[in-house]
């Protein structure tokens, strides 16, 4: 009790101290309790989603004309899969919409009836209009739960699918749990009825897009990967099925759901790792100082009778009861930020979070940094034991001198005040070991989300410039149509800085792994904006190929290997010749020109011209140009008919609807015609039809990534000002224990005529070599974590803005002078007259 | 007639003592001259060193006035005293106040430098200084905890007139130092008195205020004894001890 009693005056006297520890303790239990109870949150959620739809961990999709009823047996066959179950669906690749408030969307959907959901999941709704106005409708609509939860949709609201020219609106009856296809990156499952499911047979039908079989399955612990499924497919069929054949698991949809959650997770462990580790050792700093201060105390205890062992606890209880008032409040924080991060965890992953509070964890982060404290708390506490009271009398050997005298003042040069912070600093270096270590890892810190903050700042262009392919506007031609003469003729527009002929991206599969992935096809790397190079070079022949480095980890290719590429019924052997990084597909696409991908793909012909446009010109802007130079686009003729005019002008309207229909849905390359009207001959050709469509990925890319880029904008400048204030509060600690200990010295001084001022620019030049170096240390360190964090978390290469770091590095140095001269400002409390009544 | 360096007038000094005041100096009116070696006695509390406090500028007097030669220093900031303190001022403790991670030189040349700039002269001036006081080029590199308390206090000395202040003030010089010591540090008062330094000296020691030409006898804050010697050496010891005594008894210490 009596020891206790001494805490509890220490803590009383030493008010200010206990605070800014106490804040410490409670920023990095806080952070630390979010991350562990949130770690695996949505994980749980992921996993109590598929529990509750009644979701198979894997499902194939396999276009309908390719299908054969023996690819089903392979799986029971061959790969000892038992429960399999077979439906139907329609597959859009990337399909429009237009949402309830006129907004355009982009989703890759699969529209299954409801009888097909049944046997896919036990199609479980959620929240719904009431039976008798879903009964009315006459398009009905169920989406996926991630439409109610991370796009805000709502029963009632209507969704319009537009394909070529011609709208499909819906009504959303309502949301259903799913396991499976819920990702904006796999794509969306979608129960319609059976009426417009019938249509979108009809109408979406063509290349990759089209009616499927679906296979559902449990495939874990069995021998099944799809490549190894779909090349026994091919081999039975004797044709290639790659391009046709969906694969979705849970493994993988999980995985590119998780990854930005995982950003997140890693950023709070890793920033309470720094604020933990600032507090130990500030605490540390404190009770090495507090002993040294108070040597004659502890002497005048022992000579009392108190043991040593007892003065020792008498500090630990201390900040072990500091540290205990942070980790409740730090923990109390982390109960009441549980809900937002649920609401954030489900926003992003598209479904309910079940686990509302880990409890039990937070209890665990709150328990843990007490213990850690209380441990590095004993370890100083001890050494007390050194000192006997004779010793602590005379206050150790701390106030003895027999060194060399660093800087002899009689050769000094310049500013006293500078002169004497740097003697003092000279002479003290042991100490600002403890503070360069702290200002380090802060430092760190902040560097990190100096540079993140930017990167995030300019909203999406952060994240893409690590997609690892340019983001165009993708011109689709008509089957037939020169691509490379309606690139040159695309490439006069004004307005358009560059066009280059591309292919439509397909999904190519690698032997011997289960990472397939898309192709990006460049003639000529060097004219490619977004794809940076890390190791190697770029694809130069057709049997070279460039992959990622997430590949490389996933699989361990590296450059110099060769790989097998299986296209539409080929198998094509490539040389790995370079190394870049993305954050798409989980990084997973593969590079090659366009004569490698025509080995890979024979039948592929260049239909795409993909279009650069210059600074400030719209997609709306282009469009129009492009509409004046090749006309009405094909997909926006469908619908012609309705003008009004002559006969004539009507009759041609109408074949034009005609052609269109036949050369934007069906693939028909050349169609002439000739009418009789009345006598009269009216004659026309599809000639005039050059473009398919026209579609920004840009859209595509504002929709997925808008929110991901704020939230993480607002997360980094959060962090920064974090951790700014723990910066703060370590400097202020360390100038307030720097007054506190050269209390006496900093009272002769002014007995001499150095003013506070002159005092405190001593104090706070003193920290600054110690700053300057962590500082530059910091940066270092900030550029490897950076890449590093990038790497870990999405397998990208993405280096540390270094002007922005070399500004930050300034600005923080001055942020330490200023906060630490500040607190230095303790030194104006003590007069002269009050050093000498001492 | 000999000009006065420092005055005050209705001089006041209160403390706050668990919510009484404690009046420490009563509306004291003084004059000290320059050139004087002035000697302030008077019982324990009387006020000696809150007087002397008050009078350098390291405190801050209650009510009245303070004027240093036509300056009133009574309402300066604890700053703007910082600076009239370094450029007026130099002061001799009983506990000598050395910094105890400076060697002797740098704790001498730590008071120069936030007056003076570092110039060769400089130093030679601190390094005859500390000779004269019998400290040689070996004891400069000493640290203070190698020193002897007459040595520290000597060091402490030649740190207070480096700067060549306008009046010296001394709280207790000898009280810490064994009757050697003591009597070598007032032979430096003595000298650098003969050399037209103005001292202000607080002690309760008949052998120090022996060394004064001037002796004030405070009580309850107030002044009521002001007794004029000769300088010292002028006259009969013997004489002038009698005749300080005399006045002590008289005002009853």
């Amino acid at each position: 009790m009596k020891i206790l009693r001494l805490s509890l005056f220490k803590l009383k006297k030493n008010k200010k101290e206990a605070v800014a520890i106490a804040f410490l303790t409670m920023i990095t239990t806080l952070m630390l309790a979010v991350f562990m109870a949130n770690i695996s949150k949505a994980n749980k959620a992921y996993d109590d989603s598929f529990a509750q739809a009644g979701a198979k961990d894997t499902i194939v999709f396999i276009n309908k004309d390719k299908y054969r009823d023996e690819y089903k047996q392979l799986l029971e066959t061959d790969f000892g899969i038992t429960d399999i179950t077979e439906t139907e669906a329609v597959f859009v690749d990337l399909l429009d919409y237009v949402n309830n408030n006129g907004e355009d969307r982009s989703y890759k959907s699969f529209f299954v009836t409801e009888k097909a959901e049944r046997k896919i999941e036990d199609f479980v709704k959620t929240d719904k209009i009431s039976d008798e106005e879903i009964e009315k409708l006459e398009h009905p609509i169920w989406l996926p739960m991630f439409f109610h939860i991370s796009e805000g949709y709502k029963p009632g609201d209507t969704l319009t699918a537009c394909k070529n020219g011609r709208e499909y609106p819906f009504t959303i009856a309502g949301f259903y749990k799913t396991g499976l296809y819920n990702d904006p990156g796999y794509g969306y499952k979608m129960v319609i009825s059976d009426n417009d499911y019938e249509l979108f047979k009809l109408v979406f039908s063509g290349g990759y897009d089209g009616e499927c079989t679906v296979l559902c399955f449990d495939s874990e612990g069995t021998a099944y990967t799809d490549e190894a499924h779909i090349e026994k497919c091919e081999s039975i069929s004797g044709e290639g099925i790659n391009a046709y054949y969906y694969r979705d698991g849970v493994r993988f949809e999980k995985a590119n759901s998780l990854q930005f959650i995982n950003m997140f997770m890693y950023f709070l462990a890793f920033f309470s790792g720094i604020t933990m580790l600032s507090a130990v050792l500030m605490i540390m700093h404190r009770i090495t100082n507090d002993i040294q201060d108070q040597m004659q105390q502890i002497g005048v205890l022992e000579a009392l009778g108190y043991r040593s062992r007892e003065i020792s606890l008498s500090y630990v209880y201390e900040y072990v009861m500091t540290a205990g008032i942070g980790a409740v409040l730090g923990a109390v924080g982390a109960f009441l930020v549980s809900p937002l991060m649920n609401k954030g965890i489900q926003n992003m992953i598209g479904r309910p979070v079940t686990v509302k509070t880990e409890g039990g964890m937070i209890l665990l982060a709150g328990s843990a940094v007490v213990v850690l404290v209380t441990a590095f708390a004993l370890i100083k506490a001890a050494k007390v034991k050194k000192y006997p009271p004779v010793a602590a009398f005379r206050k150790g050997i701390r106030t003895h001198h027999f060194d060399r005298n660093i800087l002899p003042l009689e050769k000094s040069k310049g500013n006293i005040n500078v002169t004497l912070a740097m003697k003092s600093f000279l002479g003290d270096m042991k100490s600002a070991v403890g503070t360069a270590v702290c200002i380090i890892a802060a430092g760190t810190a902040i560097l990190f989300c100096v540079t993140a903050m930017e990167f995030f700042g300019h909203g999406i262009d952060g994240l893409m410039s690590m997609t690892g392919d340019d983001i165009v506007t993708e011109v689709e031609l008509l089957n037939g149509v020169d691509a490379y003469a309606v690139r040159d003729e695309i490439a006069e527009i004004s307005g358009v800085r560059k066009a280059l002929v591309d292919y439509k991206e397909g999904y190519l599969s690698v032997k011997g792994t289960e990472y397939g992935g898309t192709a990006v096809i460049f003639d000529d790397y060097n004219d490619s904006e977004n794809i940076k190079l890390i190791d190697g070079r770029f694809p130069e022949h057709d049997n070279e190929v460039m992959i990622t480095v997430q590949r490389k980890q996933l699989v361990g290719t590296d450059i110099g290997d060769s790989i097998v590429i299986k296209g539409s019924g080929t198998e094509t052997k490539f040389i790995v010749t370079g190394m870049t990084s993305s954050i798409m597909n989980n990084g997973t696409m593969l590079y090659m020109t366009s004569e490698g991908y025509c080995r890979a793909c024979p039948d592929a012909r260049p239909n795409i011209i993909s279009v650069y446009l210059k600074d400030g010109v719209t997609q709306e802007q282009f469009e129009e140009k492009l509409n004046e130079k090749f006309g009405t686009f094909a997909k926006d003729s469908v619908e012609a008919g309705n003008v009004s005019g002559t006969l004539e002008e009507r009759i041609r309207a109408a074949a034009d609807e005609k052609l269109a229909l036949l050369t934007s849905q069906y693939g028909v390359t050349n169609i002439d015609y000739a009418v009789v009207v009345d006598g009269q001959l009216i004659t026309g050709n599809s000639r005039h039809f050059i473009i398919k469509d026209v579609f920004s990925l840009m859209t595509l890319a504002e929709q997925e990534l808008t929110n991901v880029s704020a939230v993480s904008e607002y997360g980094s400048i959060g962090a920064m000002i974090v951790l700014s204030v723990v910066v703060a509060v370590i400097l202020g600690l360390i100038a307030s224990s720097n007054v506190k200990r050269q209390r006496r010295k900093l009272g002769i001084m002014k007995g001499m005529g150095y003013t506070s001022k002159d005092l405190m620019k001593q104090i706070a030049v003193k920290t600054m070599p110690v700053t300057i170096v962590s500082v530059i240390i910091a940066s270092f360190a900030a550029k490897y974590v950076y890449s590093a964090f990038w790497l870990m978390a999405f397998g990208a290469y993405v280096e540390l803005n270094i002007p922005l770091t070399i500004i930050a590095d300034v600005i923080l140095a001055a942020f330490c002078y200023a906060v630490t001269y500040i607190s230095a400002g303790k030194i104006k409390a003590i007069s002269v007259t009050e050093l000498m009544t001492e | 007639m000999a000009s006065s360096i420092l005055r005050t007038e209705k001089l006041c000094k209160s403390f706050s003592n668990g919510g009484t005041q404690q009046h420490v100096i009563k509306n004291l009116d003084l004059d000290i001259n320059e050139g004087d070696f002035t000697v302030i006695m008077g019982s324990s509390g009387s006020g000696k060193s809150t007087l002397l406090y008050a009078l350098s500028g390291m405190d801050k007097p209650t009510l009245g006035k303070i004027f240093f030669g036509d300056t009133q220093i009574q309402d300066y900031s604890n700053d703007q005293l910082a600076q009239f303190r370094r450029g007026n001022c130099g002061f001799v403790f009983q506990s000598v106040y050395l910094l105890n991670d400076q060697t002797v030189l740098d704790n001498v040349l730590t008071g120069a430098l936030i007056v003076q700039k570092n110039t060769p002269e400089l130093v030679n001036k601190a390094k005859t200084l500390l000779k004269k006081v019998g400290l040689n080029e070996e004891d400069r590199k000493k640290y203070p905890n190698q020193l002897s308390g007459g040595e520290a206090q000597r060091v402490g000395i030649v740190r207070a007139i480096i700067n060549d202040p306008k009046i010296l003030f001394a709280d207790e010089p000898t009280g810490a130092l064994n009757s050697a010591s003591s009597r070598d540090v007032l032979d430096i008062f003595t000298e650098i008195h003969k050399n037209g330094q103005s001292i202000v000296m607080v002690t309760h020691d008949l052998k120090t205020a022996l060394r004064g030409t001037r002796v004030l006898y405070l009580r309850d804050g107030g002044v009521v004894g002001d007794y004029r010697m000769k300088p010292y050496g002028e006259d009969d010891k013997q004489e002038r001890r009698a005749g300080l005594t005399a006045f002590l008894e008289e005002m009853g210490w």
